[in-house]
């Protein structure tokens, strides 16, 4: 009986094993990348390069969509922790919203490393890699002070109202302009980070505000959206639109003199580091710093030579 | 007779699997570090930190600043050695900040710096008017990003300095002393990634007055 036991034990085990003839070739590990929004061309640049990525370091890499929809984010988390990848380089679509699917991904052993925007806690993700928003916004503001020399009347776009980054802009841009009492804010709504809906709020804020001279927009998808209000009104070079990112068509435009400033920001950079750490993590590294901000540069037309879309030129 | 020793073996280990299971889902067992978190996490008060930095450890943290000339001198011959020695960074950096210490002859009107010193191509200013930036927060190097719930917390500090510095050094002393007066400073500075700077503004954290 014994020995039946034994034996039962030892062929189980066996089983298990590997088989060295089997020539089944080893299946890669997965890493989940799950984006905020691929409607917007910087967060397409965001997620394809830490995909690529993650492919040059061994890994099938999936990108998944929330199309801004925190529903549509969680139902990823699901499918994710549900089908053994061995981490998530996360864009949240909200900042507290996105806190219970990386806590739930936590639970499940899968480690989160966000990119771009942060979640409000500091005990779920392993390493959240971000802009400095708040310095980049005080260069613009300085250079926003500088081009309309510290008098005026201007609007503000803000972006998604649930994402940090809309406030660490927002701020970082007035405390400089609010120094200036010559300045004055006649109107601030959010365009969503939206285009379309920027030009449509603009639209309204110049029948309102007709005299504004100045635009600062939480994101160059805005300002170019911005441009378009402000075209359509017939105030071209009358109204200086700021921007935050670094896009290609607001490069472009900044070197026709369309839009006056942005700030750039290095999507690259945080998506590589975040497919990195990830792989570091999977080979058992446990030392991340848990915020990582990134540093943002200004672009004006006196510059815009030094920088291509999203980056700086080669 | 071993079938049934096999048999209430099982049985005993199920059982008392069984009760620790109660016994674990019975009592909430948390660590402490995280319920001291938790309770910190809805206490932050950007203006509470910056006091007690103002009030307790400022003194210490400006101990720590190099002479302008100096600061200079290995900017201009040695860069890389100045940074690592007494530049600060947060993140992924493109730039450094410095606390620097230095004299200065009071006597600008209206605008929002006033002139320190000219080093080769370089001339320092010192800010006496509109503070703002992470300038002062990361040059002090006491507060590590890891330490704050997000990032707006962390910039709400910079501001918080920002006004101890706007009120404190700035409107009731360096702008309230006698035109041509001669002060000893300490402050902060941000240095770019790049060229040489034409320009270098120094944010005032301590002054004294000398005659």
């Amino acid at each position: 009986m014994r020995s039946l036991f034994v034996f039962l034990l030892a062929g189980t085990f066996a089983a298990t094993l590997p088989s060295c003839n089997s020539g089944k070739p080893k299946e890669k590990e997965k890493i989940a990348i799950i984006i905020s929004t691929l409607n917007n061309p910087w967060f397409v640049v965001l997620g394809e390069t830490a995909k690529r990525r993650a492919e040059e370091l061994g890994y099938n890499a999936v990108l998944f969509d929330s199309q801004n929809n925190p529903s549509k984010e969680t139902e990823h988390f699901d499918n994710v922790i549900a089908s053994d990848y061995r981490a998530i380089l996360f864009n949240p679509t909200d900042a507290k919203g996105s806190i219970a699917n990386v806590k739930a991904s936590k639970e499940a052993g899968i480690p989160v490393f966000c990119m771009d925007r942060e979640v409000n806690v500091k005990d779920v993700a392993v390493s959240q890699i971000l802009s400095d928003s708040y310095s980049g916004c005080v260069m613009l503001g300085q250079h926003f002070v500088k081009t309309l020399e510290a008098k005026g009347s201007f609007v503000e776009l803000l972006g998604i109202v649930g994402d940090n980054n809309t406030w660490n802009r927002s701020k970082g841009f007035h405390s400089v302009v609010d120094n200036y009492p010559g300045l004055t804010m006649v109107a601030q709504q959010s365009g969503e980070f939206d285009r379309n809906k920027a030009m449509e709020v603009l639209e309204s804020m110049l029948q309102a505000h007709p005299d504004i001279k100045g635009v600062f927009c939480g994101n160059d998808a805005m300002a170019m959206g911005a441009y378009q209000a402000v075209l359509a009104a017939g105030k071209a070079g009358k109204i200086v639109i700021y921007g935050f990112d670094g896009a290609a068509d607001v490069i472009t435009a900044i070197k026709e003199g369309k839009i006056k400033a942005t700030g750039m920001q290095f999507p690259r950079t945080m998506a590589v580091t975040a497919a990195e750490y990830a792989d570091r993590y999977v080979k058992g590294d446990r030392n991340f710093q848990q915020k990582v901000p990134v540093a943002v540069e200004l672009v004006t037309r006196e510059n815009v030579d030094n920088y291509r879309p999203y980056g700086k030129a080669e | 007779m071993k079938h049934l020793s096999l048999k209430k073996i099982a049985t005993v280990a199920i059982i008392v699997l069984l009760a620790a299971i109660a016994v674990r889902l019975s009592v909430f067992v948390e660590p402490l570090h995280e319920r001291t978190q938790r309770e910190k996490k809805g206490n932050f008060s950007p203006r509470e930190l910056a006091d007690d930095f103002w009030k307790h450890r400022r003194r210490e943290a400006l101990a720590a600043a190099i002479e302008l000339g100096i600061f200079d001198s290995l900017l201009r011959t040695n860069a890389p050695f100045l940074k690592s020695h007494w530049g600060r960074t947060v993140g992924v950096a493109s730039s450094h900040s410095f606390l620097v210490k230095g004299s200065l002859t009071t006597g600008g009107s209206g605008s929002d710096t006033w002139p320190v010193a000219m080093y080769g191509q370089t001339s320092y200013s010192l800010r006496v008017k509109h503070i703002f930036g992470n300038t002062v927060r990361n040059a002090v190097g006491c507060f590590n990003v890891d330490d704050f719930e997000n990032t707006m917390d962390f910039n709400a500090l910079s501001a918080e300095l920002n006004a101890r510095v706007a009120s404190e050094i700035v409107a009731e002393g360096i702008t309230s002393l006698p035109r041509s007066s001669t002060l000893r400073f300490t402050g902060a500075l941000e240095l770019h990634d790049g060229a040489t700077p034409k320009e270098l503004e120094i944010i005032p954290l301590k002054i004294e007055r000398v005659r």
